[in-house]
This record gives C-alpha cells, structure tokens and sequence, in this order.
C-alpha cells in the first residue's frame, strides 16, 4: 500500500501559493519571503522538506549585479502542483469539520 | 557599512560555521540573499533567522551526542549511588570497589562521548570530571571534608580551607600529607579517568576516521 501523502502545513502552503502563482517563473528566497511573510528561520526548513520530497526543484542563478554571489531560486515541480491541489481538495473538509466540535 | 548591518553579518557567518556539512548549499542560499539587503532592519531579521536554522540543524545533527552529554552525569550520579549501596553491606572494602566503579563509569562515559564528538573530546571530560558522579555538590560541601583524609576524595574545599586556616596541614593529617598535596590527589583522582577516556575515544576516532592510503604495486 502506497505511504499517505504528509500534510503540508499553512506554512508550508503559503510557500507553494507563491510558487505555484507563477509555475515555469524560478522564485528567490527573499520574493517569497516578502510574499508569505515567513521568517528566514521558517522558510528555507520548509524549502528543504519540499525539496526532498521533489515538490520543488532548485537551481543557483547568476547574479544580477556583478560581484555578488550567484542566488539559489526554486521552482514547484508537477508533483508539488498535485500535492498543492490535493491540500486544497481536503482543507476545506477539515476546516467544516473542525468548525462543528469546537 | 552601519553597526547594523555589520552585527548581521557577523550573526550571518556564525551561522554559516554552524551550519553542518550536509546542509552548507541551503547556507550558502541564505548567505546569497543576505548579501542582496541593504536595508539594516531587514538584514538582521533574515540574520536571525538563519541562525535559528544552523542551530536547529546542528543540534538534530548532534542530538545523540547532546543527550548523553546532559544525561551522562544524573546517570553517572544514580549508577554510582546504586552501586554504594549495593556494595556497602557486602564488603567492608566497599570504598575501595566503588572508587573503582567510579573511575570506571566516568571513564566509559567520556570514551564514548569523544568518540562521538572527538572535536569536544577534552571539553566533555573536564566537564564530567567537573560535575562528575558525585555531583556539582561534592565540590562545594565542606561536611564532606571528614572523608578525605580517609579515602582521599570528597570536597575540594573541605581540603582548600584548612590550606590557609592550618598553617601545617601535615600535623593534622594521619597519612602525612600536605593539604595541597592531598587536594591535587583529589583533583588528579576525580579528572585522570576522565581525560584517558576522552584520549583513548579521540584517539579511536582519529583512527577510524583518518583517510586509507592504498599502496599499490609496481607492475
């Protein structure tokens, strides 16, 4: 039997919105940051977890100005696309869910 | 360049050496982004937070070795008070046994914590020597005193305030010894098995880890 699909946190949800706004468009650290709201702290944990799990691809990028460091920018892959859907499809029954016993 | 910025870039590079090996490209991508901020406010909070990341890292990375190293000394504590009693009814050279286990129990405790930390190696060992199996508390209980000019151990300073209270400690002592003699016994006593475990785990850890040369035959 196939293992169940790890929950993604909102945190780790707002992450893949903004990735997922602009598909094919590799996204720096800091645009999602600025977008999200996450701390450093927060993101680049969630970044790895996602990379590991092949929801998002990675890649370093020139610079645009020269004598800085080239910047590492992520992308969300086809899986990080499903995964993203399938979040959505069953939030809103945990939402309704926890709405009626609280 | 503001006092600012430079306080984030020196939290930015303590980040960076904390960072473990296997996580040093997602270091690099924080550093990156960090060397595109010029707003000071913004540079310290993302400084921040990537050294809350690095430390995280490296404590799950180093969370065996952090374990043993808290628990090593409440477990050294409990072995050696189970031990005394069970030791005390049975032989009337108890003291002698228990010193043994002790010397025994702290020095496999600092042997298997340089070998997982050979960097830390002589750090842990002052540190168990220090805390040891009879607890912070021992250096500090003057009480204890009565104990050391039997047994040669208790209270560092049940031995340091007659130093300066009895001018010829050796008058007072029924194994003629000088109090500083007997204190630097004590010492030696409580940190000698400490430091040959820390030196015999970094020393097999050096051994282990260090890279093979391969002779290879002339054709």
């Amino acid at each position: 039997m196939p293992a169940a699909p790890r929950r993604l946190s909102p945190q780790t949800l707002a992450a893949l919105d903004v990735l997922i706004s602009a598909p094919d468009q590799w996204f720096y650290g800091l645009e999602i940051v600025a977008t999200t709201g996450l701390k450093s702290g927060s993101l680049y944990p969630i970044l790895i977890r996602l990379h590991a799990r092949g929801l998002v691809e990675s890649r370093w990028l020139e610079p645009e100005k020269p004598g800085r460091p080239p910047r590492h920018a992520y992308r969300i892959t086809g899986a990080g696309r499903a995964a993203v859907k399938s979040a959505r499809a069953v939030a809103p029954v945990q939402l309704v869910g926890k709405g009626m016993f609280s | 360049m503001s006092a600012v910025h430079a306080l984030a870039g020196w939290i930015m590079r303590r980040a960076e050496s904390l960072t473990p090996p296997d996580r040093a490209e997602w270091s690099a991508a924080m550093q990156a982004e960090f060397a595109t901020l010029t707003d000071n406010g913004v540079a310290l909070d993302w400084a921040m937070g990537c050294l809350g990341s690095a430390l995280g890292w490296r404590v799950r990375k180093e969370a065996l070795f952090l374990v043993l190293f808290v628990l090593a000394p409440p477990l050294l504590a409990w072995a050696s008070a189970t031990m005394s009693d069970a030791l005390h009814p049975v032989s009337p050279a108890w003291v002698k046994y228990d010193r043994l286990f002790q010397s025994g129990s702290v020095f496999l405790a600092t042997l298997v914590l340089a070998l997982l930390k050979p960097r830390l190696a002589i750090l842990s060992a002052l540190v168990i020597a220090y805390v040891g199996p009879d607890g912070l508390i021992s250096w500090f209980d003057p009480t204890a005193g009565g104990h050391v000019w039997d047994h040669f151990e208790g209270s560092l300073v049940g031995f340091i305030t007659p130093l300066w209270t009895d001018a010829d400690g050796a008058a007072a002592n029924p194994g003629h010894l000088h109090n500083w003699q007997v204190t630097l016994i004590v010492i030696w006593r409580r940190f000698e098995p400490c430091l040959c475990g820390a030196a015999l785990g970094w020393a097999a850890a050096w051994l282990a880890g260090r890279p093979r040369v391969r002779r290879v035959k002339a054709a």
